[in-house]
């Protein structure tokens, strides 16, 4: 469901959500969880063949599966939240009037841009334990730290997401994609 | 027990605030554990949890079948299954209709999501039912409730999710969906016949085709009926894993696209951003689902809720079949994927210590999420179609889908009835 309320400020505030940055970090955040995801698909392609055709397995297969559906995970996550298509119910909306909706929702976003935050910190942190220990995957001995911390970077500009549409809201596009 | 009820509270209470739901559960489960565990324990298991599901092979199951659909879906396919499934049945009375529901069923097969199924159908089959003369309301009716078939059969997104939350095995659900789907179908068109004794001129036959043309028009889908077999029955036969099918699947899709000269570097980059997006969104809510569940089982409500329900003195199946009424009665208001994220922590222990099959208990939770995607007032599947072919009122989409609504729950007790429906493909998999 999108947003009925049609919250819009004007355009001289929305130099986030509309200008080259919002471009760029769209491009880039699209490149790196498209390019994952196209890897895994190859990949698993590549791996299942070879392993039903000519009983050859692609070493470490799995584990670079791993590595990059995190990519796609957590590179795709800031995309959700700028285009606001995480799941919501929106049934009260009606009930409210629009300078309420406004204010409630900015206090939403806030709140998101917190836990997102939060949880940068906290996968930024674990994943700093990782490298202390020197985890790296099984096989291929691939340091798993620096994909926990990017984890962490990513959430953190969800959470800049959350933050900048808390100032300059925008109007979600969908919820729901296309999951049922 | 008072905690967990808390938190379910919290969560509705947020949720009507328009916190995404995914945020209000990973915030009342981490907030849950800390205030009855402890801070560390709670953002330890946080950090478990979002490293655990983020770096899971098998978990690469959901992007792969949501590629697969939207490769499939950007090749332009879904018309000529229409057509070919039209040259076949389109010359009875409401052929159109039927055709419609064939072809629904038959992107299903592709397709793991309801929305999208319907979404693609109402740009294929509304412009030909239009034409034809048939009501806005017929149309749009057989649409909405044939999308809810892309769900059913798989592969299927819902399934998959629901298979990774219970830890139920993906490739029995999968072969579990296949009779109830096929079931669904031929009572749906059976309802059609119903309504156009009812209506007949709203639903006129259409042309005959000869065999040769029929046969030409299924020489349009081979590739993807191919591909299908392939990776269903691949997976059916224990040839692939249900990640590995997903990987072959979405190949193969892929390649058709390509052959079909469907992809330019631009939309391929839009089909892989799109479906990185679902993933991502999707993976939001395993976790937070997950972080949730967690909290609930640290709580006594789990136990005591069992406790309360098996002293009832119910028949086990009395207690199923209650669920499914709290289930239909919910998902006319709720969003469906919020109901069973929510409900299943509770549910799914109690259905399994009743000695029931967790693989009948998915199909019937794809039933009741089916029946709330077009059960009116809030139906995503009826609100798809008013906002692609707006001019449509949602009073004549109501008024259209709502004997279809009917079938569906009529199928849904045909199901609780016979549970050898979905579990007779799936126990030929030993």
């Amino acid at each position: 469901m999108g947003n009925p309320s049609g919250i819009c400020p004007p355009s001289k505030y929305r130099f986030f959500m509309d200008g080259k940055l919002k471009k760029k970090f769209e491009i880039i955040c699209g490149m790196l969880s498209a390019l994952a995801l196209f890897a895994i698909m190859v990949l698993t392609f590549l791996d299942v063949s070879g392993r039903k055709i000519w009983s050859q397995s692609i070493p470490g297969s799995l584990e670079i599966t791993e590595l990059l559906m995190v990519v796609v995970i957590f590179g795709a996550l800031p995309l959700v939240s700028l285009k606001g298509e995480h799941v919501v119910f929106d049934s009260l909306d009606v009930l409210l009037p629009r300078q309420v909706q406004k204010i409630q929702q900015g206090l939403i976003q806030l709140a998101c841009a917190a836990l997102m935050l939060a949880l940068a910190y906290l996968m930024w942190s674990t994943g700093a334990d990782f490298a202390a220990a020197g985890e790296t995957t099984a096989q291929l001995k691939i340091a798993k730290a620096p994909f926990i911390q990017g984890m962490g970077v990513l959430c953190g500009l969800t959470g800049l997401v959350h933050l900048a549409k808390a100032f300059w809201p925008t109007e979600d596009e969908s919820s729901e994609g296309g999951t049922l | 027990m008072t905690e967990a009820l808390l938190g379910f509270l919290a969560i509705f209470v947020l949720a009507l605030l328009r916190m995404p739901l995914a945020f209000s559960m990973g915030l009342v489960g981490i907030m849950g554990i800390g205030l009855t565990r402890g801070w560390l324990p709670a953002l330890a298991s946080t950090a478990q949890v979002v490293h655990e599901t983020g770096f899971a092979y098998t978990l690469s199951v959901i992007p792969l079948f949501i590629l697969m659909g939207n490769f499939v879906a950007r090749a332009g396919l879904a018309h000529e299954l229409f057509h070919a499934a039209y040259t076949f049945i389109g010359h009875r009375k409401g052929g159109l209709a039927h055709a419609t529901i064939a072809a629904c069923a038959g992107f299903g097969a592709i397709c793991g999501s309801s929305i999208a199924t319907a979404a693609t159908m109402s740009k294929v089959a509304y412009p030909s039912m239009k034409k034809m003369g048939y009501s806005d309301a017929m149309s749009t009716g057989v649409i909405a409730a044939g999308g809810t078939l892309g769900i059913m059969i798989p592969p299927s997104t819902i399934l998959v999710i629901y298979g990774i939350i219970t830890e139920t095995h993906i490739g029995k659900l999968f072969a579990a969906g296949v009779l109830p789907g096929i079931l669904t179908a031929c009572l749906m068109m059976l309802a059609v016949v119903l309504m156009t004794w009812h209506d007949p001129e709203h639903a006129p036959a259409g042309e005959k085709f000869s065999w040769s043309e029929r046969l030409k028009a299924v020489r349009g889908i081979w590739g993807v009926l191919l591909l299908v077999v392939l990776v269903l029955g691949g997976i059916y036969g224990g040839f692939f894993t249900a990640t590995e099918g997903a990987g072959m699947g979405a190949m193969g899709a892929f390649l058709f696209a390509l052959a079909r000269k469907a992809l330019s570097f631009k939309i391929l980059m839009q089909v892989l951003v799109e479906s990185a997006r679902t993933t991502a969104m999707l993976f939001t809510l395993l976790i937070a689902a997950t972080i949730f569940a967690n909290f609930v089982n640290y709580t006594s409500l789990p136990f005591e809720l069992k406790d309360w329900i098996t002293g009832l003195g119910l028949s086990p199946i009395m207690i199923v079949a209650a669920m499914m009424l709290i289930y239909v009665l919910l998902g006319t208001v709720m969003e469906e994927l919020t109901m069973v994220l929510l409900t299943i922590p509770l549910f799914f222990p109690i259905v399994v210590q009743l000695g029931f099959d967790p693989v009948w208990f998915g199909v019937l939770i794809v039933m009741v999420i089916q029946i709330g995607l077009i059960s009116p007032p809030v139906g995503m599947n009826l609100f798809v179609l008013n906002t692609l072919l707006p001019h449509v009122g949602l009073g004549a989409i109501f008024r259209g889908v709502w004997p279809l609504v009917l079938v569906l729950v009529i199928t849904l007790g045909i199901l609780l009835a016979f549970p050898a429906i979905s579990l007779w493909l799936p126990s030929m998999m030993d």
